[in-house]
């Protein structure tokens, strides 16, 4: 990585560059002003900011870092749950029996080509419904009586949203599972027929080619898509705040609504997804360095 | 006079089967809500009937309502904030027992809901952008295709702008912030919500905002609302309203969030 790097040219300021800094800085300024001219608004960030960090009245944290701990929960179990769906759907995929395949293939497909919104809703008001008092989690989610201990509430928030909870990660989760699914499925397919057969020329067993030959290969190709599909996923959890799934969008909706400070509140929401964003960029960066080590060598 | 006993005979019997038809339906959910001793409410955030103070905890008339609601059932209450485009079918998928949440009596939303008696009655108003339409004096005058109105999605103000305004070009928005921004930005000439909202932003934006008419568009019964077929949960939450209208405990709190601003210093204004 480093060398190919270094091959670059070194950077140095042409005309071009002046050129173009200028136009974005004139555009930027336009935009400003248009908007400024345009919307009749009374901007009040200070009382924004302020609302922001007020504390809730028991002394825990502000409403809406509520809201951001909420979307940062439901951002790690979907992931958590998208991978394990993803990995059995792709399996499922590869397997020898017919039916099993085209099972794992509709479901791909019938996530794919319905609006997330849409499979949101029916997911949550018909299947999610069924599907609570079905695993006799009625009992556990829903007649709770409050009492968690520090784990769980660390893990999961408080217990009056387990159900809420739930649903959450189940919507965002399956959406996310088939197009990771796919991801996978791409990873193995991009490696040569070849790979397999020199791992059984060398009399190693089908889980150490797949261990030591495979799988290494395909973490390598499927990282850079898999980064872009966990970070839509964080985006993806901004939707369920219509099925009132207590994130960061929802809480965001609610101090708007209250407050009237539409624009800086969205516009702070805005700038929490885009850290958390970044933020699980750069992680993702770091795993893709760290399983090309292997080409380095 | 013989048939008129015979339909007596007739609509008796068929309320006598209703009824225990309908506590043969019902009765578990009246008791599993009293056997849980927490009264799962649905709302949604709606100046000044349900709102988030500076804290984040939830106020306004509608927090007042179901904590007295629950103080005199002895029961506890438990709010679940429900996006309002969702806030029927969250009902119906049992996410809460009862949606007190000012929704207003329509025979529309009856089909899908069983109200209870009304708690309360308000009114929508138009509120206008000065710059756009600066001498508003008949209704008429907003009576056309090129009038823009903006409301809130879902909401009675939808009603009311078409029975009032069926020529004017509907703006719907999820939320009423959204709904008053667009009249501010004079993306709309008018903006149609429950009182106090609109006398309340056109004190606030007195340079762009004012109202044209000082009567209500339309007149509406706000009510709690079950699932259909719950009347023993109905009859429960019917004998509290009529004990609370009577005792003027209902009017009194209406009064305080929707006829003075003393709140507005608890959230961020």
């Amino acid at each position: 990585m480093m060398n190919s790097a270094s091959a670059l040219p070194r950077y140095r300021i042409k005309a071009l560059d002046i050129i173009l800094v200028l136009l974005f800085a004139s555009l930027a300024v336009w935009l400003y002003y248009r908007a400024s001219v345009a919307l009749q608004y009374h901007w009040q960030w200070s009382k924004a900011l302020t609302l922001i960090f007020t504390p809730s009245a028991d002394g825990g944290p502000p409403y809406f870092f509520q809201g951001l701990v909420a979307t940062l929960r439901l951002s790690l179990w979907g992931m958590l749950f998208a991978s394990v769906i993803g990995l059995l759907l792709a399996l499922a995929q590869a397997s020898h029996y017919l039916l099993v395949r085209q099972l794992a293939n509709a479901y791909i497909q019938l996530i794919r080509n319905i609006p997330p919104l849409v499979f949101v809703f029916i997911f949550y008001f018909f299947i999610a419904n069924q599907l609570v008092p079905m695993l006799g989690l009625q009992g556990l989610l829903r007649e709770h009586n409050g009492n968690i201990n520090d784990l769980q509430a660390m893990l999961f928030g408080p217990a009056m949203l387990w159900e809420n909870l739930l649903s959450g990660v189940l919507c965002v989760g399956m959406i996310a599972a088939a197009y990771i699914a796919e991801v996978l499925r791409a990873g193995v397919v991009t490696i040569a027929k070849g790979q397999w057969e020199a791992g059984q020329t060398l009399g190693l067993s089908r889980w150490s080619q797949l261990r030591y030959i495979i799988a290494p290969q395909v973490i390598t190709a499927v990282t850079p898509a898999l980064a872009g599909q966990f970070i839509s996923l964080v985006k993806d959890s901004s939707i369920i705040a219509l099925i009132s799934i207590q994130e960061l969008t929802f809480v965001g909706t609610e101090i708007a609504n209250s407050s009237g400070m539409i624009f800086e509140i969205w516009l702070c929401v805005g700038i929490c997804y885009l850290l958390l964003c970044l933020l699980l960029s750069l992680a993702f960066r770091y795993l893709e360095n760290a399983s090309q080590r292997h080409l380095q060598r | 006079m013989h048939k008129l006993f015979r339909n007596l005979v007739a609509i008796t019997t068929t309320a006598l089967l209703m009824m225990t038809n309908a506590n043969a339906e019902s009765s578990s959910t009246l008791t599993q809500m009293q056997a849980r001793g927490i009264i799962k409410v649905g709302m949604s955030t709606f100046v000044p009937w349900a709102m988030r103070n500076k804290q984040g905890e939830l106020i306004g008339f509608e927090i007042d309502v179901a904590k007295q609601l629950a103080k005199d059932t002895g029961l506890k209450v438990q709010f679940i904030p429900t996006a309002w485009d969702g806030i029927i079918p969250s009902l119906q998928a049992n996410k809460f027992d009862v949606i007190i949440g000012g929704m207003t009596v329509t025979p529309e939303r009856a089909k899908s809901v069983l109200f209870s008696q009304p708690y309360s009655h308000s009114g929508t108003k138009i509120a206008v952008n000065k710059q756009l339409l600066p001498d508003v004096v008949d209704s008429q005058q907003l009576n056309s295709r090129q009038i823009k109105l903006a409301v809130r999605r879902g909401a009675v103000s939808v009603q009311a702008a078409k029975t009032h305004f069926p020529k004017a070009k509907l703006l719907q928005f999820d939320d009423e912030a959204q709904a008053f921004q667009e009249v501010l930005n004079g993306n709309a000439h008018g903006v149609i919500a429950s009182t106090p909202k609109p006398e309340q932003e056109a004190i606030m934006f007195a340079d762009t905002l004012y109202l044209p008419f000082d009567y209500s568009l339309s007149q509406g019964d706000e009510a709690f609302a079950v699932r259909l077929g719950e009347h023993e949960k109905q009859a429960f939450f019917n004998a509290w309203i009529e004990k609370r209208s009577a005792d003027g405990w209902l009017q009194k709190r209406y009064n305080y969030w929707f006829t003075t601003l003393d709140w507005q210093d608890q959230i961020a204004k």
